[in-house]
């Protein structure tokens, strides 16, 4: 589903900080990716996005639409979202005087209509918020309150997943959804990531800590530190991260 | 001997004073003749601001001095002429003027007991008070020239612990005339101790006539009152507007205030509220958005003379094509003026690159126990906004156009009433809709 090869990204007059990254995700996959602070991760994650602040400097990324492998890197921003890839941030923004609910209705008929799909009517959304609301346990409270706008860390996090759920999207990158979430929405919205994940979509969860990957068995591991992957290997790679830290990564790689 | 601080009017004016005080004799009072004679030599005397003024720094007017202005020629109009005025509805306590003239057979009145309405000239007798001493030492050109040429004015009074539940809408409508008019609203409403009510005053246009709007409120909340207000300029984009408002509130009264401006080639709004009595709140939103060549001016004097008094202030901008504004929001506070809570914030979005805004606050503080605060912001859309929303799927222009509407909602969701907030929301949309 998604090729990257030999990625190389900086920001707009700085040093590169993705330094050639290599990266196979198939579809029905859970790929979690770790790594220090600084090392690149969310870089990653806002270069598959097409977040302005980058220049791609080298190397190549595939996202197959209808089957057929398309250059990912060629498309605007909510083009790439409206193929099905979606960033939940690690840091969401606000977005004072759009409700939720608003900007939700928003999202998911610009996507609909870039897939073809007919959009729904605000009856008929309303039915499905109420659904992906109570699998994120969110009251609907939440929905004409301004997007993300004093919301607190666990609630932006929350307010992402909500999102996603929303939309649906093939690929989803979720960028430490699991930092700043208390132990029961951890296992909440863990638990609701994971009922999200089919065999025809893929996730890609950028992750400090084990506990998250509890609740959902990553199938592939990769290490990311300065800018490249430096390991991959099976969920038992993110335990030995945990116990052993990142010099061991370093002195082994 | 004039300065060349400001421009001398032609003689037109003269012509239309002549004209408008030939009319009025035997309909108004021997004082208040004299009262218009003494404002329009005030006017005279004083000529138009220019820019070296500092109040009109930014805001060029002299045009007005030798503009072709003519009085209204009056037509009937029936409710179907204004079917699509702006904020009307049936349970409102409506007063409909049409250029500057009380237009009964379309006004709605429920409740005359509670809320009298008296025309000026009819309260203004020989002992009657002296509309013009109101102010004295701070009357503008603009309101002298008011003074001496409004036509149907109107005292609104609600009485002491009455509480209208109705909102109460005066409306001043221009209606599609050859020449370019100048016509001259003139409001009192006062409130008695602890009325409550909720009164919106708009100025609109029917076409698309210029017309030269130049208006003055005074408002009066006696003691424990409750207002809230909005004033809404949404007149056509050939169309000036001068507005002067003040507001003086007593003692524990409450002000809610809404100054919304969209619409006039040129609209410069004045709002003075002096908080006099202790223990008084005001809470004032404001929304100016302007385009193509528009210039929006808004003044803003918030006056703390009494101890344990509140304000707080948010006025946003939106500004596109070549557009200018100014927002100039000033806070004095005077000696004795204890415990005195001011807050300002003024934001303005800019949507093109051509389009101005001179933002100003200004403090002016002569008191220790005082805790006030201001800002200003000029900004563009937010691009970590904008990324958000595209990484969502949203297209840029529609992603601009939310946040631009977003930007807007943030003040328009101050107000408790949702029929005005959705009124003017609709009006934002047109604005919105012919920009993007
Ligand atoms: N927009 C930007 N402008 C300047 N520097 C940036 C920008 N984005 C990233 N960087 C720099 O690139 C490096 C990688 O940052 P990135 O956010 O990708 O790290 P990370 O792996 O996600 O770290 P963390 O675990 O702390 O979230 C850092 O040194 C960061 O300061
Ligand atoms: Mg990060």
């Amino acid at each position: 589903m998604l090729k990257i090869r030999n990625l190389r990204a900086k920001v707009v007059d700085g040093p590169d900080i993705l330094k050639g990254i290599d990266l196979d995700v198939n579809a029905g996959e859970i790929h979690a990716v770790m790594g220090p602070n600084g090392s690149g991760k969310s870089t990653l994650s806002r270069v598959l996005a097409g977040h302005p602040d980058y220049e791609v400097t080298g190397g190549t990324v595939e996202f197959e639409i209808n089957r057929e492998p398309k250059d990912l890197l060629a498309m605007e921003a909510h083009e790439r979202a409206c193929a099905g890839v979606f960033l939940a941030f690690q840091y969401p923004t606000e977005i004072p005087g759009v409700s939720n609910s608003v900007f939700l209705r928003a999202a998911f008929n610009a996507i609909c209509r870039a897939q073809g799909v007919p959009s729904v009517d605000a009856f008929d959304f309303r039915a499905l918020l109420t659904e992906k609301l109570a699998l994120i346990g969110m009251d609907d409270s939440y929905l004409e309150r301004p997007v993300n706008l004093d919301f607190s860390g666990g609630e932006k996090k929350r307010n992402e997943i909500l999102q996603m759920a929303v939309l649906a999207p093939r690929l989803a990158i979720l960028d430490e959804t699991d930092s700043g979430l208390d132990v029961d929405s951890l296992r909440i919205v863990a638990e609701g990531v994971k009922s999200l994940c089919t065999p025809h979509n893929a996730t890609l969860m950028i992750t400090h800590y084990q506990r998250m990957l509890e609740y959902i068995t990553p199938d592939i591991v990769h290490v990311l530190m300065d800018g490249r992957i430096v390991r991959t290997g099976d969920h038992t790679l993110a335990k030995a991260v945990e116990t052993r830290g990142y010099d061991w990564v370093r002195d082994e790689a | 001997m004039k300065t060349a601080r400001t421009k001398p009017v032609s003689d037109q004016y003269g012509d239309l004073f002549g004209a408008f005080i030939g009319e009025r004799e035997g309909k108004d009072s021997v004082a208040l003749l004299a009262q218009r004679r003494a404002a329009y030599d005030r006017f005279v005397v004083a000529g138009i601001p220019t820019r070296r003024v500092e109040a009109w720094k930014y805001t060029d007017v002299t045009a007005l001095a030798d503009r072709h202005l003519a009085h209204a020629v009056l037509a009937p109009i029936g409710p179907d002429d204004i079917a699509h005025a702006p904020l009307l509805h049936a349970e409102d306590e409506t007063l409909v003027y049409v250029d500057g003239i009380m237009q009964p057979h379309l006004s709605h009145r429920h409740d005359e007991a509670l809320l009298s309405a008296t025309a000026l000239s009819e309260a203004l007798t020989e002992s009657g008070p002296d509309l013009s001493a109101l102010r004295a030492d701070r009357e503008t050109p603009f309101m002298a020239l008011n003074h001496a040429l409004w036509r149907d004015g109107l005292h609104l009074h609600l009485a002491a612990n009455g509480k209208m539940e109705r909102r109460i809408h005066v409306l001043f409508l221009h209606s599609q005339q050859s020449s370019d008019v100048i016509v001259n609203p003139r409001l009192l409403i006062s409130l008695g101790h602890h009325a409550e009510a909720s009164i919106a005053v708009t100025h609109a246009s029917l076409g698309d006539a210029p017309c030269f709007n130049n208006a003055t409120l005074d408002i009066a909340l006696d003691e424990g009152a409750q207002l809230n207000f909005c004033h809404a300029q949404l007149l056509n984009p050939a169309a000036t507007h001068i507005g002067a408002t003040s507001i003086t509130q007593q003692a524990d009264t409450t002000l809610r205030c809404m100054d919304f401006n969209i619409g006039a080639a040129l609209a410069r709004h004045d709002l003075t509220v002096a908080m006099v009595g202790p223990g008084a709140t005001t809470s004032l939103n404001g929304l100016y958005a302007v385009k193509d060549r528009q210039q929006v001016d808004c003044h803003t004097l918030i006056e703390h003379a009494a101890p344990n008094c509140s304000s707080r202030q948010l006025y946003k901008g939106i500004l596109d094509d070549r557009a200018t504004g100014v927002f100039n929001g000033a806070i004095r506070v005077y000696p004795g003026a204890s415990a005195t809570d001011g807050q300002q914030m003024n934001r303005n979005l800019l949507l093109s690159n051509t389009c101005k805004i001179n933002a100003k606050p200004e403090l002016q503080i002569s008191n220790d126990d005082v805790k006030c605060t201001h800002g200003a912001t000029v900004g563009r859309l937010d691009d970590q906004e904008l990324f958000y929303l595209a990484s969502r799927g949203i297209d840029t222009a529609t992603a601009r156009d939310m946040l631009s509407r977003g930007f807007a909602e943030e003040v328009l969701f101050q107000l408790a009433d949702r029929q005005l907030h959705s009124d003017l929301h609709e009006i934002l949309n047109l604005y919105f809709e012919k920009t993007v």
